[in-house]
C-alpha cells in the first residue's frame, strides 16, 4: 500500500557557502559508508486522503547519530499537514545502519523522500520449486552514479526490493520466464527492464539508467563537529558554483563574490582581501603553497574545476596552520577520483579545451587526471590584421595545466595520496617588416610543476598524524626588444629558475572530549637561480632627467623558511576557544629573520541558532625575492607584520537561511616601500626599499545566504570598509589603491528542472580612489607634463554597476550528458570606469571602461 | 587569455583626447638652455652664462604673448614660489618669434642649491627655471619648467643636440631633405614620412650627434652611458601627425616611412611643423618648418 524509498547519494558537495562549522585544513571528512535502512515503519495513511485516492510526496531531512538512530526529522518540502505529520512520525521510528566518515561511525544528515501512493494489486506468488534470482544495478543516467534505495518491482508477482548503497539489488523467488522489472526512485523517471529467467536460474538484468526528474542532489552531508581551524572560514564547494555568472566555469573565481574581497579590475583574478594587495594573501593547493592561482591575461585558475572539491577561504584571523601571509589564505582542496566506475568529462569553448578522467584502478586505489590547453593560438592569427604599415605580427599565447591525483587506502584505515600538478604560460609577440614601425619582439614564460605526497595515519582513536612532503620546480623568464621608450627598447632579458622542497607535518591529539592539541611544522626550501640583462632607470628629481643604465646580474639565492606551530582547542559548554602560537624563521644569503605570532579566537554558542565569535592575532610575511636582491632591492629588509582583530555573530534562521556579520580591524606595519636615495654623514645611500610603510583597514562584512535546495540558491554579500596606507613616514595617509567602501554582490541561481539552470549576479561597488589634479606643468627636460596631484583618495571613479547572467541547458542520455552554456558578462553593456585617464596636459579627463557585454559560449560533455 | 580577446574588442576604449602634437592654442613646446651643462667654479666665484630660448607656439603666430620667468631651488611640484627673489623680466612679442633670456646665475645661488641638495651635488648643481607665458583675452597662462645644470670643469660637458634637416619621404621612396625654414609641401590625401637628421659632432666624435659620457651612479661607481635622443612632433591645424614622439633608433636607421608621418587635412592652406629633439640629459633644441597644402 505504501511505498517508501530511501535515497542516499554520496554526492561530492552540498552547500556552497558555509560559515560554520569549519573543517580540518588538510583533508575534508569523507563519507565512506552510507547509512542503510534496517527497519522500516509504515506511515499511517490519512484516512480521508486515502478515501479520495490522493497521493503525496514528503521530502524530509533526517539527522542520524553515530549509531544510526534517528535524532531529528525536519520537513524540507511538505505536501500537507496530515501527510507531513504521518511521514515524520513514521521516520522517527526507522532504524539505520551506522554511517561512517573516514572509516569511523559518525553522525550524518540524509534526505528521505516519503511517497504516499495507492496500493497495487498483488499477483499470486510462484511455486518456490522453480523460482530463480535476478540481480542488477540501478544508476543515474548521464553520470552512472549508483542510486541507493531505488525500488525494483516485479509487477506480476508483486515482488520488490530496494537497491543498496552501490545501487545493486537481488530479487529472489522470481518465477522463471520473461520478466519485466519496474525501476523507480524518488526524483527520477521510472523505467522498465526486461530480463529472461530460467527455472531455478540466476539472471543478470541490464543496468537500469534512471533519468533525473527533480532537480537537486539528494545528498548525505556530514553534520558532525570538526576541528575548528579558524574563526571565519568561508567554504565553497564545487557542484553549483561553476554556474555562477562571470566565473567561466571556474569555482576559484567565485571567491571574489564573498565579503571582504574588493572587486578586481577587468577580468583579473587578483585577491584583494580586506583592503590589502594580492601578495598579502597566500594561495594553497591541498595545503601546499602555489606560486600563482590563475593563468595570464585574465585566464582561468591553474586547477581544473573537475578536481576541485572545495575552496576554503580565510579572510582574516585564521589559525597557526597557515603562516607567512599578512592578511588571508585561500586553500583549494582537490577530491579523490570516483571509487566505483570510470568517469570523464570534456569541455570546449573558443579559448580552451579541457579533459578529465577518474576511476578506480583497484579495490583500494582510485585516480583522477585532468588537463587543459588553450587553443586560441590556432585562430588568433585570423583576427590580427595584416597591416603593411605595422608589419607582420605574430601573437602566440599558449597556456596549459595538468593535475593527477592517486589515492590509496592502506590497511588499518591509513591513507596515502599523490598529487602531481603543473601549469605553463607562454606568450610570444613578434612584429617586423612594417613600413612605419621598427621590429619588436616579446617572449615571456611562466611555469611551475609540483608533486605532493600525503600520508595520514591514525595512531589511535585520539591521535592522528599527517605528513605532506613536496618537491617543485618553477621558471619565469622574459626577453624583449624594441618595446619601451629610450634605452628600454634595447634587448632585455631575465630568467629565474627555482627548485623547491617542502614538508608539512601535523599531529592532532584529543586527550579528552573538551580538548584537542595540534602541533605541526611548515618548512619550505628554495634555491632560486637568477640571471638578468636589463635596463634600470634612476628617476630622481634631484638628478634631473632620468638616466637609464644596463644592469647585468647572475646569482643563486637560497631561501629557507622554517615554520612550526602549536594549537590548543578547548571546549567548555557553549564556549570554544583556541590558542595558537606560530614561529617562523626565514633565511636568505647572510640574513636571518624570525617572528613569533600568537593567535587566539573564541566562539560562544549563545543558542542552537546563534553564535558569537572574536579573534586576535599577529601575522608576518617575508619580503619578495626581488625586494631582497642585492642589485635591485635591499637584502637588509625585515619582515612585514600585521595585527588582526575581529568579532562577529552568526545566526541560522532556518535550514536554508543564515546570516553572518563580522567587524574587523587590520593594522599593518613594517611594510616594504620604495624609497628615494638620501645622504647620511656625507655619504649617499640608496637602499631602494625599506620597511617604513604602514597600513590600516577596518570594516563590516555581512553574508546573507540561502543554502542550496532543490531549485533555488544564492547569497547577498555586503562589505563596508576603509583601507589606507602610509607609504613613508613623512607623507600623509592615503587610500589603498583598491579601497572600495561599499561592495554589494547578489548571486541567485534557479533550476526549474534538471535540464536547465539559470543564474545571475549583480554587483554594486564604490569606484576606486583617484587623486585630483591641482595643476600641471610642462617638464621641458622630458617633454611631458607633470601634474601636482592632490591626496590620493580625495576623489573617486564612478560606482561600478554590473549585471551578469548565465543559462545552461543539459541533455542527458543513458551513459553521458551534454551541456551547453551561455555566460554573459555585463548584460546591460554598461560602461564602468576601470582606469581614470587625463589628456597629455591634464586638462581633460576620461575613462577607460571595463569589459563591454561579453558572451561566452561553451560545451561540456561528461560520462 | 580572455583579455587577448578583449583587446581586440576594446581597441578604441581610450578616450579621444586632443593629441599632444596638435597645436590648437597657446603652448610652450620646449626650453633650450645653451650650454645645457654650464661650468662653475664656486671657489673662484665664477659661473658660465646661460642663454635660455623658449619655443612658444599658438595656432595664430601673430598672437602677442608675454613671457616671465622665475628661478628657484628644485621642487617636487616643479613650480617656483611666486615670491622667489629671482624674477626674470617680462618679454612681450608675437609667439612666432623667438623668446629668450640671457642668464647669469650668482654663485651664492648655486651654493644655496648645493647646500639644499640631498645628494650633495652628485652629477652637478641644479637650479629650477619656471617660465610663464600669458596671451589672449581673457588672459591665458601656460607654464613650463627646466632644470639648469651647473658642473665643475672636470669633464667634457654636455652639448646641445642639434637638428640639421628633416628627410621627407613618400611611400618609402627616396627622401628629399628640408633645411630649417624651408617649406614642406603637403598634398591632401598623401602621407609623408618625417625623419629628423641630427647634427654630427665635429670630427665625427658623436655620429648622429649622440654623445657618450661618464657619470656616477648612486653607489658611487663610474658608469659609461650613451645619450638616447627623443623627438617630439608638433603641427598647427590643417595637418595631422600620426604620433607625438619617437626615439632615435640605436643603429641610426629608421622605418622606410620615417619616424613620424604627416597628412594634410585640408582645413588650412598652410601652417608650421616643429620637431624638438632631447638628448635625455637636459640638452634640447628644435627645427621649424613651414608647410603648405594644395
Amino acid at each position: 500500500m505504501i511505498a517508501a524509498l530511501l535515497v542516499v547519494l554520496l554526492a561530492q558537495g552540498g552547500a556552497n557557502v558555509r560559515e560554520a562549522p569549519p573543517q580540518g585544513p588538510v583533508k575534508t571528512p569523507e563519507l565512506t559508508r552510507a547509512p542503510v535502512l534496517l527497519e522500516f515503519r509504515p506511515a499511517v495513511y490519512p484516512p480521508d486522503r486515502l478515501e479520495r485516492g490522493e497521493t503525496a510526496v514528503v521530502v524530509c531531512q533526517v539527522d542520524l547519530d553515530a549509531q544510526g538512530a534517528v535524532k531529528e526529522v525536519a520537513i524540507e518540502k511538505g505536501a500537507a499537514l496530515d501527510f507531513d505529520r504521518a511521514a515524520t512520525e513514521a521516520i522517527r521510528k526507522f532504524r539505520f545502519s551506522p554511517a561512517e566518515v573516514d572509516g569511523r561511525p559518525a553522525p550524518v544528515r540524509i534526505r528521505y523522500v516519503y511517497h504516499f501512493v495507492l496500493e497495487k494489486k498483488s499477483a499470486p506468488k510462484p511455486a518456490a520449486s522453480d523460482a530463480g534470482v535476478i540481480r542488477g544495478q540501478v544508476v543515474e543516467a548521464g553520470n552512472r552514479k549508483p542510486i541507493a534505495g531505488a525500488e525494483v518491482l516485479e509487477k506480476e508477482q508483486a515482488l520488490s526490493v530496494a537497491t543498496d548503497a552501490d545501487g545493486r539489488y537481488q530479487l529472489e523467488r522470481v518465477a522463471p520466464g520473461a520478466r519485466v522489472l519496474s525501476v523507480s526512485a524518488p526524483g527520477f523517471e521510472s523505467r522498465e527492464v526486461k530480463v529472461s529467467l530460467a527455472a531455478n536460474g540466476q539472471a543478470q538484468a541490464p543496468r537500469a539508467y534512471l533519468h533525473r526528474q527533480l532537480v537537486g542532489d539528494l545528498s548525505a552531508t556530514v553534520a558532525g563537529e570538526k576541528a575548528q581551524d579558524a574563526p571565519t572560514r568561508r567554504t565553497l564547494t564545487h557542484d553549483e558554483l561553476v554556474n555562477v555568472p562571470g566565473a567561466f566555469n571556474d569555482p576559484v573565481r567565485v571567491v571574489q563574490n564573498l565579503p571582504g574581497l574588493a572587486r578586481a579590475p577587468f577580468l583579473s583574478g587578483a585577491l584583494l582581501v580586506r583592503g590589502t594587495p594580492p601578495q598579502d594573501t597566500g594561495t594553497y593547493l591541498d595545503g601546499l603553497r602555489i606560486p600563482l592561482l590563475f593563468h595570464f591575461l585574465g585566464g582561468p585558475s591553474v586547477i581544473n574545476e573537475q578536481l576541485i572539491d572545495r575552496i576554503d577561504f580565510y579572510p582574516g584571523g585564521y589559525g597557526a596552520y597557515y603562516g607567512r601571509n599578512l592578511t588571508s589564505a585561500l586553500d583549494v582542496g582537490t577530491r579523490k577520483g570516483d571509487a566505483n566506475a570510470l568517469h570523464g568529462s570534456a569541455s570546449l569553448d573558443l579559448i580552451e579545451a579541457v579533459g578529465a578522467l577518474e576511476g578506480p584502478i583497484s579495490k583500494d586505489t582510485q585516480v583522477e587526471i585532468a588537463a587543459r590547453r588553450s587553443h586560441v593560438d590556432f585562430f588568433l592569427p585570423l583576427f590580427i590584421p595584416n597591416d603593411p604599415n605595422r608589419g607582420a605580427t605574430v601573437v602566440t599565447p599558449i597556456y596549459y595545466d595538468y593535475q593527477a591525483r592517486a589515492d590509496h587506502r592502506l590497511p588499518g584505515g591509513d591513507a596515502l595520496s599523490l598529487l602531481v600538478f603543473g601549469s605553463d604560460d607562454k606568450l610570444t609577440v613578434i612584429q617586423k617588416g612594417g613600413k612605419r614601425t621598427l621590429p619588436l619582439s616579446l617572449d615571456t614564460h611562466t611555469g611551475f610543476h609540483r608533486a605532493l605526497l600525503g600520508f595520514r595515519h591514525a595512531v589511535s582513536d585520539t591521535l592522528d598524524l599527517t605528513v605532506q612532503p613536496a618537491v617543485g620546480w618553477q621558471v619565469q623568464s622574459f626577453a624583449v626588444e624594441g618595446i619601451g621608450q629610450g634605452a628600454f627598447s634595447q634587448p632585455q632579458s631575465a630568467n629565474i629558475a627555482d627548485v623547491s622542497a617542502s614538508v608539512r607535518a601535523q599531529a592532532a591529539w584529543r586527550p579528552s572530549s573538551s580538548l584537542e592539541l595540534r602541533a605541526g611544522t611548515d618548512t619550505e626550501l628554495d634555491r632560486a637561480s637568477y640571471s638578468a640583462d636589463i635596463q634600470s632607470s634612476l628617476d630622481i628629481r634631484n638628478l634631473g632627467t632620468p638616466i637609464t643604465q644596463k644592469t647585468v646580474l647572475s646569482r643563486v639565492q637560497p631561501f629557507v623558511q622554517l615554520g612550526e606551530y602549536v594549537e590548543a582547542e578547548w571546549k567548555a559548554g557553549r564556549l570554544r576557544a583556541t590558542l595558537g602560537l606560530r614561529g617562523d624563521q626565514i633565511h636568505w644569503r647572510g640574513h636571518e629573520r624570525a617572528a613569533v605570532d600568537p593567535r587566539l579566537w573564541a566562539r560562544w554558542q549563545l543558542t542552537e541558532a546563534t553564535a558569537l565569535k572574536a579573534y586576535t592575532g599577529l601575522y608576518h610575511q617575508p619580503p619578495t625575492p626581488l625586494q631582497i636582491d642585492a642589485d635591485l632591492g635591499n637584502p637588509d629588509l625585515g619582515l612585514e607584520g600585521a595585527a588582526q582583530f575581529g568579532t562577529g555573530v552568526e545566526h541560522r534562521f532556518s535550514d536554508v537561511w543564515n546570516v553572518s556579520a563580522e567587524v574587523f580591524y587590520n593594522r599593518r606595519f613594517g611594510l616594504v616601500q620604495r624609497v628615494d636615495p638620501f645622504t647620511r654623514d656625507g655619504a649617499i645611500l640608496n637602499p631602494r626599499y625599506q620597511n617604513v610603510g604602514r597600513g590600516r583597514s577596518y570594516g563590516l562584512e555581512i553574508l546573507i545566504r540561502r543554502e542550496i535546495t532543490a531549485q533555488l540558491y544564492g547569497w547577498v554579500s555586503y562589505t563596508l570598509s576603509k583601507s589606507e596606507v602610509l607609504r613613508v613616514p613623512d607623507e600623509a595617509w592615503r587610500a589603498f589603491s583598491s579601497d572600495q567602501p561599499h561592495i554589494l554582490t547578489v548571486v541567485v541561481g534557479y533550476r526549474p528542472n534538471p535540464g536547465w539552470e539559470l543564474s545571475s549576479r549583480f554587483r554594486l561597488v564604490s569606484g576606486n580612489p583617484i587623486a585630483p589634479v591641482k595643476t600641471a606643468i610642462l617638464d621641458a627636460d622630458t617633454g611631458s607634463y607633470l601634474a601636482d596631484f592632490g591626496r590620493f583618495g580625495d576623489a573617486r571613479s564612478p560606482a561600478f554597476v554590473q549585471l551578469d547572467g548565465r543559462a545552461q541547458k543539459t541533455w542527458t542520455w543513458d551513459t553521458w550528458a551534454l551541456s551547453l552554456y551561455l555566460d554573459v558578462q555585463n548584460l546591460t553593456n554598461r560602461k564602468n570606469e576601470e582606469i581614470h585617464v587625463y589628456d597629455y596636459r591634464f586638462r581633460e579627463q576620461g575613462s577607460i571602461s571595463g569589459i563591454p557585454i561579453l558572451p561566452t559560449l561553451g560545451l561540456k560533455a561528461r560520462f | 587569455m580572455r583579455a587577448v580577446s578583449l583587446l581586440l574588442l576594446c581597441a578604441a576604449c581610450t578616450p579621444n583626447f586632443q593629441s599632444a602634437s596638435d597645436v590648437v592654442d597657446l603652448r610652450v613646446l620646449a626650453i633650450r638652455s645653451d650650454p645645457p651643462e654650464a661650468q662653475m667654479d664656486l671657489d673662484a666665484g665664477t659661473v658660465q652664462d646661460v642663454t635660455v630660448q623658449v619655443l612658444v607656439a599658438d595656432s595664430s603666430p601673430s598672437l602677442s604673448a608675454t613671457m616671465t620667468g622665475l628661478l628657484c631651488l628644485p621642487t617636487d611640484s616643479l613650480t617656483c614660489d611666486a615670491a622667489s627673489p629671482f624674477k626674470l623680466p617680462p618679454v612681450t612679442q608675437p609667439v612666432g618669434r623667438a623668446f629668450s633670456y640671457p642668464l647669469r646665475v650668482p654663485p651664492d645661488t648655486l651654493r644655496g642649491a648645493l647646500a639644499n641638495d640631498k645628494l650633495n651635488g652628485l652629477g652637478g648643481v641644479r637650479v629650477q627655471l619656471q617660465i610663464n607665458v600669458t596671451a589672449g583675452s581673457p588672459a591665458k597662462v601656460v607654464s613650463a619648467e627646466k632644470i639648469l645644470l651647473f658642473s665643475r670643469n672636470d669633464h667634457v660637458p654636455n652639448h646641445v643636440p642639434l637638428l640639421d634637416a628633416v628627410d621627407v619621404t613618400f611611400d618609402g621612396g627616396a627622401p628629399s631633405t628640408l633645411k630649417p625654414g624651408e617649406t614642406l609641401q603637403l598634398v591632401q590625401g598623401k602621407t609623408f614620412g618625417l625623419r629628423p637628421r641630427p647634427h654630427t659632432c665635429d670630427a665625427g666624435t658623436c655620429p648622429n650627434g649622440i654623445e657618450s659620457y661618464d657619470t656616477l651612479d648612486l653607489s658611487g661607481k663610474v658608469i659609461h652611458l650613451t645619450e638616447q635622443f627623443a623627438y617630439s612632433f608638433f603641427t598647427t591645424a590643417g595637418a595631422e601627425l600620426d604620433r607625438d614622439g619617437a626615439d632615435e633608433p640605436r643603429d641610426g636607421g629608421a622605418p622606410p616611412d620615417g619616424l613620424a608621418r604627416i597628412d594634410s587635412t585640408g582645413a588650412a592652406d598652410g601652417g608650421t611643423l616643429w620637431i624638438v629633439v632631447r638628448d635625455g640629459r637636459g640638452g634640447e633644441s628644435w627645427i621649424t618648418l613651414p608647410w603648405q597644402s594644395n
